[in-house]
């Protein structure tokens, strides 16, 4: 019994000393070229990148006025001055309408145009306050927001901006007749406050118009000495012209 | 009887070394376990000496106590506290998603006039630009372009017989600008992804050749925004201004603003260097 008894105690005896030998710690030490320098962001089904919008506007409708410049407009005034009001359904969508008035005059080129040498050495002198000018336009605008985002002035000052497309169709009303038109566009609101936005608008608007460069006949002219040609008789085709607009909206 | 104890007697001698041996492995170990995450915490402290110490290993129980007199269990050496960050290093915002500082970025871009109504002007534009920092650097410029008669000169031209070359257009411009980003953000597109951005404005000088042979000292204003697709390419947009004054056709002195609207890519080099 008491050899049985020191048998199973050498065996505790051993097992105990080769358990701290198999468990043993080891300490493996890495280059530091090789450890991870940056974290990266695991992938989940369907995530959602905003959890709390600072700036609501489903349900709020947002007006504004705004400065519009035809950047491609090259006889007449290309200064313009709108009024705009927007229902936001949803986070993404806004439906509204604006109203622009043209000032009236003409472009810088359009006074170069009153007397200019021609192609065949003679001076030509081109009055386009004879032609018909653009005064007004009215369209229905609809917004797409499909970005939303803050940007950092400072470490302490953060404010709220969205980018969106726009698709408007309406009227470009003439001297003489109005005609249909759509603007296809690109714009950004920077948000001052959750009610107060400067509001930016790249636009292309497609309308027929009159074709200023009327060319002249035996009775009527553009030429400030002759009879002044009657509205309708110039031609009109297809026009494309560039707008740029900068505003301030509020939303309520 | 006797003897079975005295092999007992005999085996623990014997084992007895072994015992104090691994016991010694153990506690090592425990404090090499120790010491390799002191120096991780602090990596400017030299390689662990592998002289045991008894009793002083347990003592370490955190890397901040190594900079106090600890054998001496009092605080009298504060001498560190001047050597703290200082608080214009704390930050609450995260790290940039493309930090720029002392990396070139390489732009090739597609650009176009979008303010001339006789010709319709389109070209590309290459850039270089240095960053002393992540608001401030250097963008040299080289832009060329093409352009083509608009309706407008063409009826000009057909029916009032006046050319509209005398008005020119742009053909060449090389310039330098200083760069200013004063705004970071994020951006998402319909909840889904996060597109980090920045927002920056360009002032600089230049020169501009015209279609009319002229060209003209140029100033050059611009703003734009660079969307970062990784931590070395970027998608962006720039609007700007070309100032200048130039001879027409006619040799009259004539002055022009164009404005540019430039989309283009970007790649960064070299790496950048991460916090």
């Amino acid at each position: 019994m008491l050899k049985n008894a020191l048998k199973g105690l050498g065996l505790f005896l051993a097992a105990f000393l080769l358990q701290k030998v198999a468990f043993a710690a080891e300490v493996v030490e890495l280059p530091q070229e090789e450890l991870a320098q940056e974290s990266v962001y695991p992938v989940f089904d369907k995530p959602a990148s905003v959890k709390n919008r600072n700036i609501l506007t489903t349900g709020k409708v947002e007006i504004g006025g705004y400065y519009g410049n035809a950047m491609t407009e090259p006889i007449f005034n290309v200064s313009k001055l709108g009024f705009a009001a927007y229902y936001h359904w949803s986070e993404e969508h806004a439906i509204g309408g604006f109203f622009e008035s043209n000032l009236s005059g003409l472009s810088k080129y359009g006074e170069q145009l009153k007397s200019v040498p021609s192609s065949n050495g003679s001076t030509i002198r081109l009055d386009f306050t004879r032609a018909p000018a653009p005064q007004s336009s009215i369209m229905v605008d609809y917004n797409f927001k499909a970005f939303y985002g803050k940007m950092s002035l400072s470490k302490s000052i953060v404010f709220n901006l969205s980018t969106f497309g726009s698709l408007a169709a309406g009227l470009v009303k003439y001297t003489h007749k109005a005609y249909p038109g759509i603007a296809l566009g690109l714009g950004q609101k920077y948000y001052m406050t959750k009610q107060l936005s400067l509001r930016v608008d790249l636009r292309m608007f497609m309308h027929n118009a009159p074709i200023p460069f009327f060319p002249g006949n035996a009775t009527v002219s553009l030429d400030p000495t002759r009879t002044a040609p009657s509205h309708d008789q110039f031609d009109e085709r297809l026009t494309y012209t560039t707008n740029l607009g900068v505003g301030v909206n509020y939303m309520f | 009887m006797q003897k079975n104890f005295k092999t007992l007697f005999i085996f623990l001698v014997i084992m007895s070394p072994v015992f104090g041996v691994s016991a010694f492995a153990e506690e090592t170990g425990a404090g090499d376990d120790l010491n390799v995450i002191e120096m991780e915490l602090d990596k400017s402290a030299p390689r662990q000496d592998s002289t045991y110490v008894p009793g002083a290993q347990n003592q370490k129980i955190d890397a901040n106590e190594d900079k106090l007199e600890v054998q001496n269990n009092k605080l009298s050496d504060f001498s560190g506290l001047g050597r703290l960050a200082p608080f214009s290093e704390i930050s609450v915002l995260q790290k940039r998603f493309l930090p720029k500082t002392e990396r070139i970025q390489f732009t090739g871009a597609f650009t176009t006039i979008t303010n001339n109504p006789w010709f319709l002007t389109m070209g590309v534009s290459l850039k270089a630009a240095y960053y002393f920092s992540e608001a401030l650097g250097v963008e040299g410029t080289y832009t060329t372009m093409t352009s083509s008669q608009r309706q407008a000169a063409s009826e000009l031209h057909t029916n009032n017989i006046v050319s509209a070359d005398s008005f020119g257009f742009p053909k060449n411009y090389l310039g330098i600008d200083a760069k200013y980003t004063p705004f970071y953000g994020k951006m998402t597109w319909l909840n889904h992804k996060i597109v980090p951005f920045e927002h920056y404005f360009t002032g600089g000088i230049g020169n501009t050749s015209v279609s009319t042979g002229g060209s003209g000292f140029t100033i050059h204003v611009g703003t734009g925004q660079n969307f970062a697709l990784s931590k070395r390419f970027a998608v962006n947009w720039d609007f700007s201004m070309m100032m200048y004054s130039a001879k027409s056709t006619d040799g009259t002195v004539q002055s022009f603003s164009d404005l540019l609207l430039t989309v283009g890519m970007s790649f960064f080099y070299p790496e950048a260097k991460y916090r």
